[in-house]
């Protein structure tokens, strides 16, 4: 049946209504904005996080295509590119690499680039062009700066170039050059096709079929789907379309598409915020409706004596609460953008050392209004039932609805006591105050706990035992071609032992060799490798065939130290005693264990246990095993071995064995007084006296530790200073509402003979107990929340201890008192403005 | 003619046990169509309850009321209330006017509640004879109680309800004023041929309806028919 | 015409019935459509039902008119008998002169029965229009009072018109609320007991003006105020006193038809339970102040 036309009406009758009350509107919008707010400064700093990770992934990885092959012959890539699945593709030659001394610390690479794959590699010029001609180049900034050469187009450039494994030199005229990324693994330079098909023409057999070791000739093809949808496994298709064999050529799927990168841990902590500001906002949006709704409630009633039904009350409820979103969500989505984008550098500076990109993606803005909307409505619910189901009696007499109680046994009336049955009368209400100021607190000392209980020796445990350390700079260049194990150079450790004030000089030296496994040590071994808490590992297809060597030919390779005295102080045993006077006699050897995480570990060797390390092919000794221990993390190379096995010996020990050698790492500590000349003299040795070599200082991992810290204080802080708005916002609500819609009542009781001065006392009772009440909750149960929240958010992390602490809810504490005495006395100051015969009419 | 309104052995009690309130205790009566009824009795007589049941605001704990032969207690809620805007005019000791409409708003408002057209003649018609033009744009706050109480009646008569309640109408004027509300509501009744039913404490005011029923303790003592049957 | 959505339908349906409230419902098309089958019949229905305005009208027109003529035809009748029993008082004398005094009485009263009638009948039809105007309120009841003067000379009834105030204007329509008064004042000097005092009193409202008629007669009981007004009502009490019972219904249409209304009650201070003992009645006439738009549906 059709319904009856009268929908203007209840437009009107909203809109009216709507602007009738402004400051108790002013309430509600100013609920729903910081709703939208914390909802969009969330969506937009993780929209941001995710952009900022992607592209830097781009640039890690070296493109922005979705896909690609290696060492493409032309003959395959005809084959490839008329595939259906592929939009577009695009191939670039490789031509050589630059190997001019001055290049020796930048991988340079020289290719020729189609336009649509210098794009998506990062390698297109911003100044002048791609190369045509065969003089012609085009590069990255930073190659021109390792080779000293001022950013000016027609400058020229001479290159050795190592093509075929063959030098030669060139030199060309710079045509185009690009902001440089010293991020990405390798730089480029782009030349003509001309040149490209004269020094490195296009190979005809297939890649697979050579020794693998000359990729000059070969193409680099780079493509994207039509859809970005499951990537690998169209890659998958596509090479079965294209009959190749995926095990001969080299597939890759560009890694900064694959949503691995997103773990559980992030989408929990993610969901958690989210429900959070979704409870906090109906916490603050619903007792707000609820509250006006009483305070409405002779005007609905007024309504239904006039006819309007139920379901039209109900309307009109909520096109009030749909227009205050109007006004609030729009202005909510700005402001939260703004504050996101604010917010983010400061939290990618945490998470992933990146630069930081910013993301406009609608979603963001569609999500945070969505679930602000969402939150109003079930925030509605129950206030539009209040509206609809009003007794039309209730618009001739109206009293506060009051929870009606058996009986009352009598007391003396006080204030006070008047106060604490007020309290009573709407038990939802105090609920609803106290858990949202509660929940502020909570989260404030959370934050709190969390920012206190970052702790910097654990911080610093797997990076850094000492002040300083130093080794090659290739150990602390992921980029560098090869890694230098001997980098500290006799010349340092003299300059090192002359400067004033340096202490505990340790020196770590590593080898490598191949070790026979005895057959008692294969038991174990063998052990470890079926043990099912290592099967992640050992199941690993791409080692497959390597742990298939180690099972059959009972050998691998493992890493020895060797460790000076200061050295082997830091190295604590899992089992056994680590004797140093034993141990310098030289026969006697620690070995570690296998462990996945930190949780399990198998040792390799058992104190006591004798070994046969190999030295050479001649050279062989047995040791026995002191103790089980493994080399500290800081302290360590960072390299892993097939089986992650590693022996320690004495320094002594290990230069006899393995000749003289230099060590892989010295670590020292200065005296406080010299910190700052000795920091001066390092920087100074590793630029200008041997870039070659690098170092650490304690003070760059604390800048690190202290923003990660911060950076969990600002976002903490914010977002506890945002509920605690909005505790407070609810408060006053609840408050004013309260005194106000018992005007009428505390005239009556004027009228009867309590004073003013005792009603404020009743009234400031009232706001007090809210407070006391809240305190109360946060420091009891509160405490039980705050730790499981904490250990949500930062348990996981190694640098976290938890230390129970209360401050902040004690700092907080006598400004909520403060407030909730305040805030009923200007309420009752304000409602007191009439007088007593005209408050004691029933008019609005 | 047709009774347009007949209440049949009303009870509303509150409570129960030893404090259980009887507002009304076994209350029939019927009206006849246009017809100016009084109901006259001191506070807590139980006139105003009376009212509430006839007119459909609460409901009674037990009997029945037939407004134009309906049982208007067999209906759900929401059916009751539109059967209220449709049937039945309120007229309130205090005026409840919505505040946020002008008075020519709080006049058709229940028409617009129904999605009726608006018949301007008509509603221009009741307006003059309240003498509102003047006052047709003003909101209830701006006008005094007694043209308030004008506006009450103006939208009490703008659907042409079945029987116009009215609770105290002059309660809280004063007596000049009360004489020209009541006129008004006399007037309006007659030449719309309209039913009304009011309640009154107030003999004076009483004497201007046609007949007058008593309530005393919940229940009709005597009446204005020859013959003292106490069906009123 | 082409075949219509629900909504349109509706609002057709609704627009038809308006029309038939108003009176001016006519059918808009005439062809096969479900439409005007729907307007014809609801146009036969119209007609034929006797609900229908103009139906009303006429039938009731036609009533008047039947009055109109019987009460014009018995006026000749009437002339002669008040002729011949002129001829007969001169004639007759003692008991004989007598007898004719009362058949002179009975015919009197028989015309006055018959003027009443024509004049409420010209009232109801509409043949006479009233023309209210705004005007000061004392020469209307000047008029009236001076009408009744006489009989209150002759039961030496007192008319206390000292309570009525000056500059006090009303809307209404002079000859006619004359008349309306006269019979209320008529009937309280009627019923009040001789010696007595009849007072009329003015009273100003803003919307309003009451004419305030008090008499010391017996009064009326509550039984009796609903019946009052209505045609041929005598009071049970009252069956010697004399009149039709039509005065106060005259009375009321008139000021009805003015936008008036009149009213019935005990003396102020006193419940009309009381009036049982005989300390009066009271009557007030309510006179608009400004102009109304007078429908009077009945």
């Amino acid at each position: 049946m059709r319904k009856v036309k009268n929908k203007k009406v209840i437009r009107k009758l909203s809109a009216r209504i709507l602007s009738a009350k402004r400051s108790k509107n002013l309430i509600g919008l100013a609920a729903i904005l910081l709703t939208t707010i914390l909802f969009t400064t969330v969506f937009s700093v993780c929209g941001n996080l995710l952009r900022s990770q992607t592209e830097s992934t781009f640039r890690q990885v070296g493109g922005n295509a979705q896909a690609g092959f290696k060492n493409f012959t032309m003959a395959e890539y005809d084959q490839l590119k008329e595939d259906s699945g592929i939009r577009d593709v695009s191939y670039n030659i490789f031509v050589g690499n630059a190997v001019n001394p001055q290049l020796n610390k930048l991988q340079t690479e020289v290719r020729y680039y189609e336009p649509l794959n210098a794009r998506q590699s990062f390698a297109y010029p911003t100044t002048g062009k791609l190369p045509e001609e065969q003089d012609e180049i085009a590069m990255s900034t930073l190659i021109l700066d390792a080779l000293d050469i001022p950013h000016e187009l027609g400058q020229k450039v001479t290159l050795d170039l190592n093509i075929h494994n063959e030098i030669r030199t060139d030199t060309f005229t710079l045509c185009g050059f690009w902001e440089g990324d010293p991020v990405m693994m390798a730089q480029e330079a782009a030349v003509s096709k001309t040149y490209a098909d004269l020094t490195a023409p296009l190979e005809t057999t297939p890649y697979y079929e050579t020794d693998g070791t000359d990729y000059s000739g070969y193409m680099n093809i780079s493509f994207n789907f039509s859809s970005s949808f499951n990537i690998e496994g169209q890659m998958e298709e596509l090479i079965r379309r294209g009959g190749f064999d995926g095990t001969l050529i080299s597939p890759s799927v560009n890694w900064a598409y694959s949503f691995s990168s997103i773990d559980w841990t992030t989408v929990s902590v993610l969901t958690i915020l989210i429900l959070l500001i979704m409870l906090s906002g109906y916490l603050i949006i619903y007792n707000i409706f609820y509250l006006n709704i009483f305070s409405d409630i002779r005007f609905y009633g007024l309504l239904k004596t006039v006819g309007t039904t139920g379901r039209q009350l109900r309307k009109i409820v909520r096109r009030q609460a749909w227009a205050l979103c109007l006004f609030g969500v729009p202005a909510g989505l700005a402001a939260g953008w703004v504050i996101g984008r604010l917010l983010t550098p400061v939290i990618t500076d945490m998470l992933t050392s990146t630069d930081v990109y910013y993301s406009a993606n609608p979603l963001i803005f569609l999500g945070s209004a969505l679930f602000t909307v969402l939150t109003v409505y079930i925030s509605c619910i129950k206030p539009c039932r209040i509206a609809a189901k009003v007794s039309p009696v209730e618009a001739v007499r109206f009293t506060e609805k009051s929870i009606r109680k058996k009986s009352r046994k009598t007391k003396k009336t006080t204030p006070l006591s008047m106060a604490r049955a007020n309290l009573g009368r709407n038990k939802r209400k105090l609920v609803l105050v106290v858990l949202s100021l509660s929940l502020s607190l909570v989260l404030l000392n959370s934050v709190y706990t969390i920012v206190t209980g970052f702790d910097m020796d654990k911080y610093l445990a797997d990076k850094l035992l000492t002040d300083f350390e130093v080794s090659s700079a290739s150990i602390y260049n992921f980029n560098s071609p090869e890694i230098d194990y001997a980098g500290v150079t006799r010349n340092f450790q003299e300059e090192l032992s002359a400067q004033e004030g340096v202490t505990d000089i340790g020196n770590i030296y590593l080898s490598g060799t191949v070790h026979n496994y005895s057959d008692a040590e294969w038991e174990t071994v063998e052990q470890i490798m079926d043990a099912p808490e290592n099967s992640e590992y050992f199941s690993d297809p791409i080692m497959e065939e390597a742990f298939d060597y180690v099972r059959t030919s009972h050998r691998t390779n493992v890493d020895i130290y060797g460790v000076n005295e200061t050295a082997a102080k830091y190295i604590k045993p899992d089992e056994g005693t680590f004797d140093w006077e034993k141990f310098k006699s030289g026969n006697y050897i620690l070995a570690n264990s296998f462990s996945m995480d930190d949780e399990t570990s198998m040792p390799f060797l058992k104190p006591g246990d004798e070994v046969t390390v190999r030295f050479s092919d001649t050279v062989s000794k047995k040791y026995t095993v002191l103790a089980v221990a493994q080399m500290p993390t800081a302290l360590s190379s960072q390299r892993y071995g097939l089986m992650n096995e590693e022996f320690i010996l004495p320094d002594t020990e290990f230069l006899t064995q393995f000749g003289d050698r230099q060590p892989m790492k010295t670590v020292f500590n200065v005296s406080d007084d010299r910190q700052t000349a000795v920091a001066a003299w390092l920087e100074d040795y590793c630029e200008k006296v041997n870039p070659d070599m690098d170092y650490r200082t304690k003070a760059d991992y604390q800048q690190e530790f202290s923003s990660l810290k911060q950076t969990y204080a600002v976002t903490g802080g914010i977002l506890s200073i945002i509920l605690a708005l909005i505790g407070l916002l609810n408060f006053i609500n609840v408050t004013a509402t309260s005194i106000l819609s018992r005007r009428q009542e505390l005239a009556m009781m004027e009228s009867v003979g309590m004073t003013g001065a005792q009603q404020r006392r009743m009234l400031l009772g009232e706001g007090l107990c809210y407070a006391l009440l809240s305190i109360l909750i946060s420091c009891t149960a509160g405490v039980g929340a705050g730790y499981a929240l904490v250990l949500a958010f930062a348990g996981q992390m190694d640098v976290f201890t938890w230390r129970f602490t209360l401050l902040p809810v004690a700092i907080c504490t006598p400004f909520l008192i403060a407030i909730s005495l305040a805030v009923p006395s200007v309420c009752y100051a304000y409602a007191r403005k009439q007088s007593v015969v005209e408050r004691l009419r029933t008019t609005e | 003619m047709q009774n347009i309104l007949e209440a049949k052995n009303l009870r509303k009690y509150y409570g129960t046990g030893a404090n259980q309130v009887r507002a009304l205790d076994g209350v029939s009566l019927s009206v006849k169509q246009g017809e100016f009824v009084a109901v006259v009795g001191t506070s807590g007589s139980g006139k105003s309850t009376l009212l509430h049941m006839l007119g459909g605001l609460d409901r009674p704990t037990a009997g029945k009321v037939f407004v134009e032969g309906k049982d208007i207690f067999s209906l759900k809620d929401d059916a009751l209330c539109i059967f209220r805007r449709r049937k039945i005019g309120f007229v309130f000791q205090s005026y409840n006017l919505v505040p946020v409409l002008n008075a020519e708003e709080n006049i058709t408002l229940p028409i617009e509640l129904d999605g009726n057209r608006i018949d301007r003649n008509f509603i221009r018609e009741i307006v003059e004879i309240l003498g509102l033009e003047q006052k047709l744009n003003s909101l209830p706050g701006e006008l005094s109680g007694g043209q308030q109480q004008r506006v009450a009646i103006a939208r009490a008569l703008a659907t042409k309800p079945a029987i116009i309640l009215a609770d105290e109408p002059t309660g809280n004027l004063d007596s000049a004023t009360s004489q020209d509300v009541l006129s008004l509501l006399k007037v309006t009744g007659d030449q719309f041929g309209q039913t009304i039913v009011m309640i009154t404490h107030n003999e004076e005011i009483a004497q201007t309806a046609d007949r007058i029923i008593r309530i005393e303790d919940g229940r009709i003592a005597g009446s204005g028919y020859k013959g003292g049957d106490h069906h009123a | 015409m082409i075949s219509l959505g629900s909504k349109h339908t509706f609002a057709l349906l609704n627009r038809m019935l308006d029309d038939a409230a108003a009176g001016t419902f006519r059918e808009s098309d005439y062809n096969e459509t479900e439409l005007s089958r729907l307007e014809s019949k609801w146009m036969r229905f119209l007609s034929a039902s006797t609900l229908s305005q103009a139906n009303l009208e006429q039938e009731r027109r036609s009533i008047q008119g039947l009055i109109s003529d019987i009460s014009h035809q018995v006026k000749t009748p009437i002339a002669n008998l008040r002729l011949y029993e002129d001829i007969l008082e001169e004639r007759l004398d003692g008991d004989d002169r007598e007898l004719v005094r009362h058949l002179i009485r009975e015919t009197e009263l028989l015309e006055f029965l018959i003027h009443s009638l024509v004049k409420i009948s010209r009232l109801e039809s509409g043949t006479i229009q009233l023309s209210p105007e705004i005007q000061p309120l004392s020469p209307l009841l000047a008029d009236a009072q001076e009408r009744v003067e006489s009989k209150c000379i002759k039961k030496n009834v007192t008319l206390d018109s000292t309570g009525q105030k000056d500059n006090i204007f009303a809307c209404f329509d002079r000859k006619w609320t004359a008349e309306a008064l006269y019979n209320i004042l008529d009937n309280a000097v009627k019923y009040t007991p001789p010696g007595s005092t009849v007072t009329v009193r003015t009273e100003e409202y803003p919307m309003f003006v009451r004419i305030r008629i008090a008499d010391q007669g017996p009064g009326v009981t509550e039984d009796e105020i609903p019946h009052l007004f209505e045609r041929f009502y005598r009071s049970p009490r009252f069956h010697e006193k004399e009149g039709v019972g039509l005065g106060l219904y005259l009375s009321r249409e008139i000021i009805r038809k003015e936008g008036g209304y009149i009213r019935v009650c005990a003396k102020p201070g006193q419940s009309s339970a009381a009036s049982e003992a005989g300390h009066g009645a009271e009557f007030s006439v309510y006179l608009r102040k400004t102009d109304s738009p007078v429908t009077v549906r009945s």
